[in-house]
């Protein structure tokens, strides 16, 4: 009996264990298939999220803030440091200084939104944001921000003055402000403007020209550069119509390639009006040679702003009984803020005769002679503004024939736009000039001997000049002839300021608004320069802006109106 | 005695198949959870290494940096910083599905699109590759009939906004 229940003891013993056996195998591979997901090859999640986690800090470096809607920006702005040409990842930097969270929390969540599914986002061991990571694979994605320590002000150190090599693409916008002869008929005139180009390479450059002729062919109107004919014809003229004010005179506008004129250095620019029937020939609001080229040179930001604007050279020749004369029209562009501590205008012109108002009164010719009142019929006019610079028939500084004098214009310029007036030998439409009367300028080779505007004001530099270069870039707006125009324009990045640029057939009366704020408004006839200088606190940059132009007189034309915008970059 | 024997080897005998069942059982599991989780490992490699590269080289400025329809080589839409350049998404979506399959370099098949917060489509869709059928915008919904599916998501920039991009590639 004892041996039965060992042998059953036994056996039950030896079967209990296979049994066991069998389970420990089933467990085993159990656990196996709760681990599978660590224990197989994890290539998808791993390269995935770092992917993604790479692109996400990438795109947070490339967007600035300047992309961000101005509601955006607005609720941000008044809680923190936010400056525009950050991009996204300098200012969570900024904000992380600050010990800005809250901040830098809608940023985050603003920009990655939820583009990934878990992440958080760091700035040094700092959480800034959280989704909240669940277990599993972590993949990270890094990029170093310099020149943030926290608790510091990020800005507010920078030194005051700074020169920086940088090398750009950039455009600059060679302008003929309106002016002209005193020729009525006659061999005409020739307005010559030298430029002296500092490029490594010129891109392509394109010349505007608006002009106001008699009734000659216009394939007589030659425009030449560095001596070559730019080749112009009849057929080339966008517009070439009776003015709307004058029916024996003729307006005309085009455009034209000129990049393979355009040398780097010295290039002369001469525009050639001839054969005038009636009236006189001269520039409209419009005019101007835009060059697109690449440069290295210095960008210096400082408190002290030095501006010398050249007049072009105008030489008007009388013929028979036609008679000579010139005038031209210089703008002088302050912006708000600025405190201006010396202007002048350097006036030097020759064969200019001396005539009494008699002698003005019976030489006049020109249909505009009987317009001049009786006491009025000065030689030689000078107006900043409306303002008077000098009204004269013989005064001292004319000697012989020859000017070469300095009037002191401080007293007189204003904030925002300034247009000054030259008339010698001529006004209106009336000329008494014996001979050639010449305005004299050369811009390159004869500079403290040119007639030019000089301008100098003091101002604080925005933070945001400092470490950055400035861009222009012209934009047209693709305007139809109209003497109304508004259009929206989006700017992208952040300004430093704007030129309008207005091509006119007949403009007598312009006034420019910019987000409902006037920034121009013709001060006196004739005197709409080619342009018209808006400052930044008329712009809202990045973001959009309502800029509208009107002429006041009906059926004076307008069209092809461009903005010139100083963008400020990054270096 | 030979009685008793015979009983033991009786409950020895249940105990083994019993054993032997569930081991068999979960040996099938075991394999059909490897087989049904995760696609064959060689297949799925190549895909998402075909999706990774096509991800990337979509992420470019594609060759020539400037292409246009008749000078591409290489197909890629953006600035090379992230930033899709809408002239060059909008070509590569009026092309012809070979023609994407041939710039991209493809062995597989893919469909490429951005979406927004909300899923929906925010560029032009590309073409879509074999056997896969757009079936709505927004959100993005496709119907896609494959063996083996790959998803590889990149980040990009759409009129200043970090946007999704979706990659789906195929066999």
């Amino acid at each position: 009996m004892a041996q039965q229940r060992k042998l059953l003891s036994t056996h039950g013993t030896k079967g209990a264990i296979f049994t066991i056996d069998s389970l420990l195998a089933i467990t085993l591979l159990a656990i196996l298939m709760i681990l599978l997901p660590t224990i197989l090859p994890h290539t998808t999640p791993i390269r995935q999220a770092s992917l993604v986690a790479t692109d996400a800090i990438n795109v947070l470096a490339e967007i600035e803030m300047s992309e961000f809607n101005q509601t955006y920006l607005q609720s941000i702005n008044g809680s923190g440091n936010v400056t525009l040409t950050n991009s996204v990842i300098e200012q969570l930097g900024v904000f992380w200084t600050e010990n800005n969270t809250d901040d830098a929390q809608n940023l985050t969540r603003t920009v990655l939104g939820n583009l990934l599914d878990d992440y958080e986002l760091r700035v040094g061991n700092t959480l800034i944001y959280g989704t909240g990571v669940s277990s599993g694979t972590i993949a990270v994605g890094k990029r170093t921000v310099s020149g943030i320590t926290y608790g510091r002000a990020v800005e507010g150190f920078t030194a005051r003055a700074i020169a920086l090599k940088v090398a750009k693409s950039t455009a600059a916008v060679y302008y003929f402000h309106p002016q002209g002869s005193g020729n009525d008929g006659g061999k005409g005139m020739t307005i010559t403007k030298e430029i002296d180009i500092n490029a490594t390479s010129v891109n392509n450059a394109t010349f505007y020209i608006a002009i106001h002729y008699g009734q000659s062919n216009i394939n007589s109107m030659k425009i030449t550069i560095n001596g070559a004919d730019i080749g112009l014809s009849q057929d080339d003229w966008l517009y070439n119509k009776e003015s709307p004010l004058d029916s024996s005179t003729q307006v005309a506008f085009t455009k034209a390639d000129v990049g393979s004129h355009i040398v780097n250095g010295k290039n002369t620019i001469e525009i050639n009006l001839v054969s005038q029937n009636s009236g006189h020939a001269h520039l409209h609001p419009g005019t101007r040679l835009a060059v697109l080229y690449n440069s290295t040179g210095l960008y210096e930001v400082q408190d002290m702003i030095t501006v010398r604007e050249y007049f072009d050279d105008i030489l008007s020749e009388e013929t028979g009984q036609k008679r000579s004369g010139v005038w031209a029209t210089m703008p002088i562009n302050i912006p708000v803020g600025a405190t201006i501590t010396d202007a002048t205008l350097h006036l030097v012109a020759n064969d200019i005769e001396s005539y009494s108002q008699n002698q003005v009164k019976s030489r006049g010719s020109g249909d505009g002679c009987s317009s001049i009142p009786d006491g009025e019929n000065y030689n030689l006019r000078g107006y900043i503004n409306n303002d008077t610079i000098f009204l004269n028939n013989s005064p001292a500084w004319l000697s012989g024939e020859s000017i070469d004098e300095e009037f002191n214009l401080t007293s007189d310029v204003s904030i925002g736009n300034n247009v000054v007036s030259v008339y010698l030998n001529t006004y209106g439409d009336c000329f008494w000039g014996d001979g050639d009367s010449i305005l004299y300028a050369d811009a390159v080779d004869d500079q403290s001997g040119s007639s030019y505007v000089e301008y100098s004001y003091t101002r604080s530099p925005l933070t945001q000049e400092f470490g950055k270069i400035d861009v222009i870039i012209p934009e047209e707006f693709g305007t139809a002839v109209s003497n109304d125009v508004t259009r929206v324009y989006n700017l992208t990045g952040e300004v430093f300021n704007s030129y309008l640029s207005l091509a006119t057939l007949e403009s007598d009366d312009v006034t420019v608004t910019m987000n409902g704020g006037t920034v121009f408004q013709t001060p006196r006839p004739l005197a709409t320069p080619s342009s018209i200088f808006i400052d930044t606190d008329f712009i809202t940059s990045p973001g959009l802006n309502t800029i509208n132009v009107q002429i006041v007189l009906v059926a004076r034309l307008l069209e092809r109106v461009h903005i010139i915008t100083k963008y400020l970059y990054l270096i | 005695m030979v009685k008793l024997v015979s009983t033991k080897g009786q409950l020895w005998s249940i105990d083994f198949m019993v054993g032997s069942v569930l081991f068999v059982l979960m040996v099938i599991a075991f394999f059909n959870q490897i087989s049904t989780d995760q696609a064959p490992p060689i297949i799925s490699a190549d895909l998402l290494r075909e999706g990774i590269d096509v991800s990337g080289l979509f992420l470019t400025t594609g060759q020539p940096s400037d292409w246009n329809g008749s000078s591409l080589q290489l197909l890629g839409v953006t600035d090379g910083e992230y930033r899709i350049s809408y002239s060059k998404w909008n070509s590569a979506a009026t092309m012809n599905y070979s023609a994407v399959r041939s710039a991209l370099r493809l062995q597989y098949n893919v469909f490429i699109f951005a979406e927004d917060n909300d899923g929906c489509q925010v560029m032009d869709l590309t073409p879509i590759g074999d056997g896969g059928t757009i079936t709505q915008t927004c959100p993005v919904e496709v119907d896609i009939t494959a063996s083996n599916l790959v998803p590889v998501r990149r980040i990009g920039i759409c009129n200043g906004s970090a946007t999704k991009i979706i990659i789906y590639s195929w066999n």
